[in-house]
């Protein structure tokens, strides 16, 4: 699994948490900063409350001084300027207030003070004229405000800020004696007010409280607020359009309430506004930095800071976890892989192991097909060819799953004969019928068009599966093949193939009909226990056809049969149609006879490579009456020899092979230039048909592979399709019974069961060449075995035991063959004791029936209808010097080659028993023996 | 290749923080580098008569960066020129407050001049070599106690826009002054020249006046000891320039029943010059820097804007006069609480950087050598050298500038004529 695939999502979710906590944090921050804004706006309130009862409170106290001055007046006693001084310095406690009486009908503004002016002591006149804060007098007190306030301003006497309260009063002027008016205010330093204030101080440390008028000048100004105008310094350092401007000082100026401003720092900052109680038209501003307001919330970050550590902590625990599993899941796959290609090694090996013995199986069973005429033998050799078909069926099922499991399996299309296929699937499929009583039905379109391009051979296998199965679950009544075509408007050069088997069988339960395309279900498995098959057949059919964009469909009511059937879209190489295909058929069936080989080919020579003697044996029979000349080698030494010397029109060559494998024989063989057989097909033969292989021989270099057991039909269609064309003639009408003659004295003899070597062998031919080779090597064998037996080799013992047991069934010396099966049972297990009572018995039996074969030589001396050039004195001298150098210097290639040569011509007599030694040693392999044959000295 | 992005990633991130990081020395060593602790907490007011005084406001916050707990304001005081002296002596007295030279030659003003610190002090470490010669006055003992932050001069606010409509070229000469107010009276402009003239302070009758005056005494030596002395001999200096006045008025380039309509001598002044119909406003620097602020107050300038200049007065064929006096000074209370805090704010202060920068906001012209002028003054930064004269070092003292203020408001404003005028030299009050 891909890294990103875990980290990627684990960020996204741990985004999605800490966007969540986030958010979150933020709503509470938000809502505890609205508590604290709501607090702050509860403090203005707090804090105008405050200012108004002192202002209100500074105010009565100015009110009493000028009620006094007034009730003076009205009592008819009116109070000079000085008198209401004078009174005001005794009235008034604290030493920072002071009174002011101006009198507002003088120019300069002037009046008198109770306290005297700090730079000209003694000096108690005051003027006020070049101080305005006299504008809003008359307006304040129309509107009926509790308190007449001037603004911040530099008090005149002392140069301190304050601030003054004012009422008119009535004043006796003493030079007159006419009452004039007069402005009384009682002046109090800003400081006072400020100290009223002083419980804000820890709650809101960095507040600054301002009174500003309707149009936003200070009265009492604020230290931040710059500028002497609050709504020209909002305008200021905030960006707002003239709407906006005018909705603040209306938002201001209003009610109760805060906004958010930036100050000249460019810091957000939190005023609340409202309205003072005591003095219409002006208003208290707070003011505090947005930050040092905040700093009050609830909410801190240590829950986010704390969930993303975790989530951080836990995402990198998770990882390493992750990587853990995964290694560990990697090193599980590297085993399944590891299990994986012993699977693949052992099926390749299974399917070698099992195919090799089907070859002898079938191979020699197809020779007792042809050759035999007792009708129980051939009855039972059919039984052999059907039971074995079935077990090939079964190992390819398995093989063809595995492949599809794999992802291995390939679709190949080429160009195929629609009629060829059919009388594949007919050929294959009718006999079986027939055998079952069934009735084959056949039902093809005439009009299909008769080359297709399409996976020919997967299509078979399909429509196969198909019949099989009809086959296998149809007790009575019929089977119907039927095959049909539809045009495709949007692809001229396509069909679709239309392909349907009908069958009366037992049908399918709807409940298993899901059952039906499982790998390794059976459906009524108990029903069917008697009906042979992997249960993979439907699977692989339905795999196929899905690769191929088709897919299986069933139609079956049970009891009464299914039809099952598929559409396939192939491309039309040639609309030729195939014609009335039934009749072709019936007559087939009526022409129907025994197996003639389909050709002659005496000209044609191969070369067949092969390690096992048998396998050799079994593909010369099968090709014995094509009269093709053949050359074996049973390895790959030996074949590239034979490949240097001779033209073969085909070679066959084995895959595996001990030493050096087919692969390698190929290669070498390839590498060689100069030879006889530049452009010689060659064609792998192997017993491995898992996944993969075809391509690796293709790859490999070879032309076309046959598969072990060797299908006999198919190695001839092969060898017609490869041996050129000059070669190739119709098969001989001659009547099979002229078959090469077995001298009579071997039906006599009692070891030997004549039918059964023959059947091992193929033919009577290739049955005398193998009882003359027992016939040679039995003296050289017998004494080996002895040789071993004496010097306690039990292993050797037993392995050469084994092969005269293999040895002496294929000549039909069956019971010497189970004699020494059973000595060689007892030298597996180590009973010497067995071995030493009974292997003298099987030597001297063994020996006793190579003394009966020798009449063997003579016979084949008189049967010889030599017709070979005769060898002249010098040619054989040639020879003869040749054997002695290539024996000198160990080419044993050539050594077998001119020994091969001399077989080619007649001997004379005085030098056949020579020659006859030396092509013995040659083919014994004793080519130590040959130098001494030569000098007469063996 | 991902290894090669990631190494120019972090390198680029590393080289990003070093950049981001690297300023703040950099401006130390070149700048101001803190003289005391940093953590120091005090209060520093500085007192002034400047309703609004947001640039020095601007310094205040400045300054911070350096010293954050120590916490600066501005005061306003009513009455400011009367109140100083009260000020000064109360027990609250402020660390820093406004001064004038005039102050100097005022003996109301020794109180207020007791208090001053002179800046001068090497142990004060200011860099009064950053502030143009002729804008610094020494008192009689070689001391500076005060240090112009801003400076002044005289001239006219000319709506470039508007001569470029009219396919005219803002005049530099008296002559072409004289031509283009008839050319643009002519296309319906009945008052191509305005400025206050309701009373002596900042008229523009004075504007045009002074700097002749003191282009005739500094070309005259003599005269300017006669002048100081108040001796009625000097009146006689004042006469071109008080005829420069009636020219103007008789040409047509002024109508001073125009001028009455302007209500005062500063935001009005402004304004009117924003209704975009007035083709020069004579005015001082001092009104220029109510400029910015009142350009959003204007609903006619706001909806029209234009282009405009402060200039020189062409009064004569070869141009107009840089008269650059100061305006605004700062002197230091020595008796102030935390006076070291407060030296330290002046030497953070008088620097080119922190001058021109507030200038900046104030729309004043800067007092520092670096002249850098606002785009707004560009024209007296090209003003040649010996067209422009400092009061102070010419020895202009203010009861001299009082004279010629009242005598070109009279002159202007008809209430007397200049041979009347001239002869009341040294008595004006």
């Amino acid at each position: 699994m891909k890294r990103a695939l875990v980290i990627v999502p684990n960020l996204i979710i741990i985004g999605f948490i800490l966007l969540f906590v986030i958010r979150y944090a933020n709503f509470k921050v938000e809502e505890s900063k609205q508590i604290v804004i709501a607090e702050y706006e509860k403090m203005t309130v707090t804090v105008n409350q405050i200012i108004t009862n002192y202002l209100k409170d500074e105010q009565h106290l100015c009110d009493i001084w000028s009620n006094y001055v007034n009730r003076s007046a009205e009592a008819g006693t009116p109070m000079t300027a000085e008198d209401i001084v004078s009174y005001i310095r005794k009235a008034k406690i604290s030493p920072e207030i002071s009174g002011h009486l101006i009198f507002m009908d003088d120019p300069g503004l002037s009046g008198i003070s109770t306290t005297e002016n700090q730079s000209r002591p003694g000096d108690y006149s005051v003027s006020y004229k070049n101080i305005s804060i006299f504008d809003n007098l008359d307006r304040l007190s129309d509107e009926g405000s509790v308190v007449n306030l001037t603004r911040a301003y530099t008090n005149p006497m002392n140069g301190i800020q304050s601030i003054a309260f004012m009422n008119y009063v009535q004043v006796l002027d003493p030079d007159t004696g006419e009452l004039r008016t007069g402005l009384l205010m009682r002046v109090v330093p800003l400081s006072l007010l400020e100290q009223k204030l002083v419980f804000l101080k820890g709650e809101y440390e960095s507040v600054e409280i301002s009174l500003i008028d309707k149009d936003g000048n200070y009265i009492i100004h604020g230290k931040s607020l710059k500028n002497s105008n609050f709504f020209e310094y909002y305008k200021s350092y905030n960006t707002v359009t003239a709407e906006e401007y005018e909705h603040f000082k209306s938002e201001i100026t209003g009610g109760v309430g805060s906004t958010t401003i930036m100050n000249s720092k460019g810091q957000e900052c939190m005023v609340s506004y409202t309205p003072l109680d005591s003095l219409k038209g002006w208003y208290l501003l707070e003011y505090i930095p947005m930050d040092d307001l905040v700093e009050r919330r609830v909410v801190d970050w240590l829950l986010p800071g704390a969930v993303s550590a975790g989530l951080i902590i836990l995402l990198i625990f998770n990882f390493v976890i992750l990587m853990i599993y995964n290694r560990k899941l990697s090193e599980a796959a590297l085993e399944a892989n590891q299990a994986n290609d012993a699977k693949s090694y052992f099926l390749s090996t299974m399917s070698h192991d099992i195919r090799t013995p089907m070859n002898a199986i079938l191979g020699l069973n197809e020779m007792v097909l042809r050759e035999s005429h007792d009708d129980n033998i051939i009855g039972y050799s059919e039984s052999i060819r059907t039971a074995g078909n079935t077990l090939l069926g079964l190992i390819n099922d398995i093989l063809d799953f595995s492949k599809i499991e794999a992802g291995k399996m390939d679709i190949i299309n080429v160009d195929y004969s629609f009629v060829s296929v059919l009388n594949d699937l007919v050929n294959m499929v009718q006999k079986k019928a027939e055998d079952k009583g069934l009735a084959f039905n056949i039902d093809i379109d005439g009009e299909i068009p008769s080359i297709l391009n399409g996976d020919e051979i997967r299509i078979k296998q399909v429509i196969t599966n198909i019949l099989s199965n009809a086959v296998k679950y149809t007790k009575e009544g019929s089977v119907t093949f039927s095959a049909g075509y539809e045009k495709i408007p949007d692809r001229p050069d396509s069909i679709i193939l239309k392909i349907s088997v009908a069958d009366t069988g037992i049908g399918i339960k709807p409940e298993d009909m899901d059952k039906l395309f499982k790998a390794f279900e059976r459906i009524e498995e108990k029903r069917n226990r008697n009906i042979e098959g992997t249960g993979l057949g439907m699977t692989i059919a339905q795999s196929f056809l899905s690769m191929m964009g088709s897919h299986l469909q069933v139609e079956s009511t049970y009891g009464e049969g299914s039809v099952f059937s598929f559409d396939l879209v192939q491309k039309v190489v040639k609309w030729d149609p195939v014609g009335d295909y039934e009749d072709a058929f019936r007559q087939s069936l009526s022409e129907r006879h025994n197996y003639r080989e389909k050709f002659t080919a005496p000209h044609a020579r191969l070369l067949v490579v092969d390690d096992t003697p048998v396998n050799l044996t079994v593909f010369t029979s099968l090709l014995s009456r094509t009269g093709i000349q053949i050359d074996t080698a049973m390895d790959g030494d030996g074949a590239v020899s034979l490949f240097k010397q001779k033209h073969y029109d085909v070679i066959f060559l084995d895959h595996m092979m001990p030493d050096k494998d087919g692969i390698e024989t190929l290669a070498e063989m390839k590498g060689l230039k100069d030879t006889p057989n530049n452009g010689t097909p060659i064609i792998c033969l192997t017993a491995n048909a898992i996944s993969g292989m075809r391509e690796m021989f293709i790859n490999a270099g070879f032309d076309d592979y046959i598969t072990k057991p060797i299908d006999p039909d198919r190695l001839e269609v092969m060898l017609l399709q490869y041996l050129p064309k000059g070669k190739i003639a119709p098969a001989s009408a001659e009547d099979e019974n002229d078959d090469y003659a077995l001298p009579d004295f071997l039906f006599h003899l009692d070891e030997i069961d004549v039918n059964s070597g023959l059947s091992h062998c193929g033919n009577g031919k290739a049955y005398m060449t193998t009882l003359k080779m027992y016939l040679d090597t039995a003296g050289k064998n017998a004494d080996e075995i002895e040789r071993f037996w004496a010097s306690k080799d039990i292993r050797n013992t037993t392995i050469k035991v084994h092969a005269l047991k293999s040895t002496s069934r294929v000549i039909g010396a069956l019971e010497l063959g189970e004699y020494a099966a059973r000595l060689e049972k007892a030298g597996d297990v180590g009973d010497t004791e067995t071995l030493d009572r009974e292997l003298s018995d099987l030597l001297s039996r063994y020996r006793k029936l190579a003394e009966e074969l020798r009449p063997l030589n003579e016979h084949d001396e008189a049967e010889s209808d030599d017709k070979r050039p005769l060898i002249t004195a010098e040619e054989l001298s040639e020879a003869f010097r040749a054997l002695s150098e290539f024996c000198a210097s160990f080419d044993f290639d050539s050594v077998v080659h001119i020994a091969e040569s001399l077989g080619k011509y007649r001997i004379p007599e005085d030098e056949a028993t020579r020659v006859d030694a030396i092509i013995k040693a040659v083919d014994n392999f004793d080519y130590e023996l040959i130098p001494g044959i030569i000098d007469g000295e063996v | 290749m991902k290894k090669l992005i990631c190494i120019i990633l972090v390198m680029s991130v590393v080289l990003s923080l070093t950049a981001c990081g690297g300023k703040t020395p950099a401006e130390t060593e070149e700048g101001f580098v803190p003289a005391l602790d940093t953590g120091t907490e005090c209060s520093i007011t500085v007192v002034g008569s400047y309703d609004n005084f947001e640039a020095l406001e601007a310094e205040f916050d400045r300054f911070n960066e350096f010293y954050p707990n120590v916490q600066l304001s501005y005061v306003k005081l009513d009455d400011y020129n009367n109140i100083l002296g009260t000020v000064l002596e109360g027990d609250d007295s402020p660390n820093i407050f406004f001064s004038h030279t005039w102050m100097m030659d005022n003996e109301k003003y020794d109180q207020v001049l007791a208090h001053m610190e002179d800046l001068s002090d090497p142990a004060l470490r200011l860099n009064l070599d950053c502030v143009r010669p002729g804008l610094l006055k020494h008192d009689e003992e070689g001391r500076v106690i005060m240090v112009p932050v801003f400076s002044r001069s005289y001239g006219m606010l000319v709506n470039n826009d508007l001569f470029e409509k009219e396919g005219l070229s803002v005049p530099a000469t008296w002559s072409e002054l004289v031509t283009v107010c008839d050319e643009l009276r002519k296309k319906g402009y009945a008052s191509p020249m305005m400025g206050y003239s309701r009373d002596t302070s900042s008229c523009f009758m004075y504007t045009v006046a002074y700097p002749m005056f003191v282009a005739t005494l500094a070309d005259n030596p003599e005269a300017l000891a006669l002048a100081n002395d108040l001796d009625p001999k000097a009146g006689e200096y004042m006469r071109p320039a008080l005829e420069k006045i009636g020219q103007l008025i008789e040409s047509g380039c002024i109508d001073p029943a125009e001028c009455d309509k302007i209500e005062d001598n500063y935001t009005q002044v402004i304004l009117r010059f924003f209704e975009g119909d007035v083709p020069m406003m004579i005015c001082h620097g001092d009104t220029v820097s109510g400029t910015r602020k009142r350009e959003s107050q204007s609903e006619a300038f706001t909806a029209s804007p234009f282009n405009y200049s402060f200039t020189p007065l062409p009064l004569t064929e070869d141009g107009g006069y840089f008269i650059d006096s100061p305006s605004v000074e700062f002197s230091v209370n020595k008796d102030c609480n935390d006076l070291d805090m407060t030296n330290e704010f002046m030497r953070f202060l008088v620097s080119t950087a922190e001058l021109d920068e507030m200038a900046s906001v104030k729309r004043m012209i800067s007092p520092t050598v670096n002249l850098s002028f606002d785009p707004v003054y560009a024209p007296f930064g090209q003003i040649s050298s010996e067209r422009i004269i400092s009061p102070e070092v010419l020895g202009i003292t203010d009861p001299l500038t009082v004279q010629i203020k009242l005598a070109a408001f009279r002159v202007g404003s008809g209430e007397m004529t200049v041979d009347e005028a001239v002869a009341m030299y040294g008595s004006f009050e």
